[in-house]
C-alpha cells in the first residue's frame, strides 16, 4: 500500500478546518456552532444555512523573495484560502441584515487564530499567515448575505520534494 | 380554478416525496409531495462558490404543501433527493421564485 503524502497546502487546510470547527456563535442569544464545509466536486455535500462558513483553496503563488539558496533550495508559496460565512436571518426579522455577517467574520477570525501567537504556522508548516480582506457579500440578489474572509499563508518546500516542509 | 384542480393534479402526478422543516427544526418535518427541477448548477456569489441549485414546486397549501405566507426563505429547510431514488438530504430553501395558480415555486441550494 502506498504511503499517503499531505503536501502542506492540504496540512495547512486540515488545520484550519479544526480550528474553525471551534468556532461558536451567539448571535441568537444561546451557543451555535458553526458548520465547516469544504465544497466537493459537484457542490452537493453543501448548503448555505445559516451558520455555515465555506473553505475554498485559491492558488498557491511563488514567492521568489522568499526562497532559500543551498543544494536543494527551498521554494516558496503563498496559499490564498477564502472563508465564506452564511448568515441568514428569518424574512420576519427586523434587524440590520449585517449584524449577523458581521459577528460571523469576527468569530472566523478568532476561530483561526485561536488567541495562540504562533497561530501562523499552523502547527510548524507555514511561515506566516496574515488576513485579507473582510466583506459582506454582495447585493446583488436576496439569496445569500454573510461574510467573506481571505487568509493568505505562506510556506515553504524542498525544490526536490514537494512534499517536505522547509523552515 | 387551475388553483383548485390543476395545480393538485399537476404535483400528485409529477411529484416526489420531500420534507419541509419549517424555521430549520429538523426534528418537525412535514412530509410533502413536490416537483423538482434538479441541477439547475449556479454560481453562488460567495467566492465563486459552485453551489447545487433546484428549483421546487409545491402546492401553496400548509398541511399538503408550503403556503405563501409561512415560507421562510430565512430558516426553512428542505429535505429532497439529489438524484431521484437517492436519500433525502437536508438543503436550505433560499428564495421564493413565485406563487401564482395555487403553487409556491422557489429555489433550493
Amino acid at each position: 500500500m502506498p504511503a499517503v503524502f499531505l503536501s502542506p497546502a492540504e496540512r495547512i487546510i486540515r488545520e484550519l478546518v479544526r480550528r474553525l470547527e471551534s468556532a461558536t456563535l451567539f448571535s441568537d442569544g444561546k451557543p451555535t456552532a458553526v458548520e465547516v464545509v469544504r465544497p466537493n466536486r459537484d457542490a452537493s455535500n453543501w448548503s448555505p444555512k445559516d451558520n455555515t462558513v465555506l473553505v475554498m483553496q485559491g492558488e498557491s503563488a511563488r514567492l521568489p523573495g522568499m526562497d532559500l539558496p543551498g543544494n536543494p533550495p527551498a521554494v516558496a508559496y503563498a496559499l490564498t484560502l477564502t472563508l465564506a460565512g452564511f448568515a441568514r436571518q428569518s424574512d420576519r426579522s427586523t434587524l440590520p441584515d449585517d449584524s449577523e455577517s458581521n459577528e460571523l467574520a469576527g468569530v472566523i477570525q478568532r476561530a483561526v487564530t485561536g488567541g495562540d501567537a504562533d497561530w501562523h504556522t499552523f502547527g510548524g508548516v507555514a511561515l506566516d499567515a496574515r488576513f485579507g480582506d473582510v466583506a459582506t457579500f454582495p447585493r446583488t440578489s436576496d439569496s445569500h448575505s454573510g461574510a467573506t474572509v481571505e487568509l493568505t499563508v505562506h510556506y515553504r518546500v524542498s525544490e526536490l520534494d514537494p512534499f517536505e516542509v522547509r523552515s | 380554478m387551475f388553483s383548485r384542480t390543476g395545480s393538485p393534479t399537476l404535483i400528485h402526478q409529477f411529484g416526489e416525496s420531500v420534507t419541509y422543516y419549517p424555521a430549520g427544526d429538523t426534528s418537525a418535518g412535514r412530509t410533502i409531495e413536490a416537483m423538482i427541477e434538479r441541477e439547475v448548477a449556479g454560481i453562488d456569489q460567495a467566492g465563486d462558490a459552485m453551489v447545487f441549485a433546484t428549483v421546487v414546486r409545491v402546492r401553496d397549501d400548509n398541511t399538503l404543501g408550503i403556503s405563501a405566507t409561512e415560507i421562510d426563505t430565512g430558516a426553512d429547510l428542505l429535505g429532497l433527493a439529489m438524484r431521484v431514488g437517492e436519500s433525502q438530504r437536508i438543503k436550505q430553501i433560499v428564495r421564493v421564485l413565485s406563487t401564482e395558480n395555487g403553487l409556491v415555486r422557489f429555489e433550493v441550494n
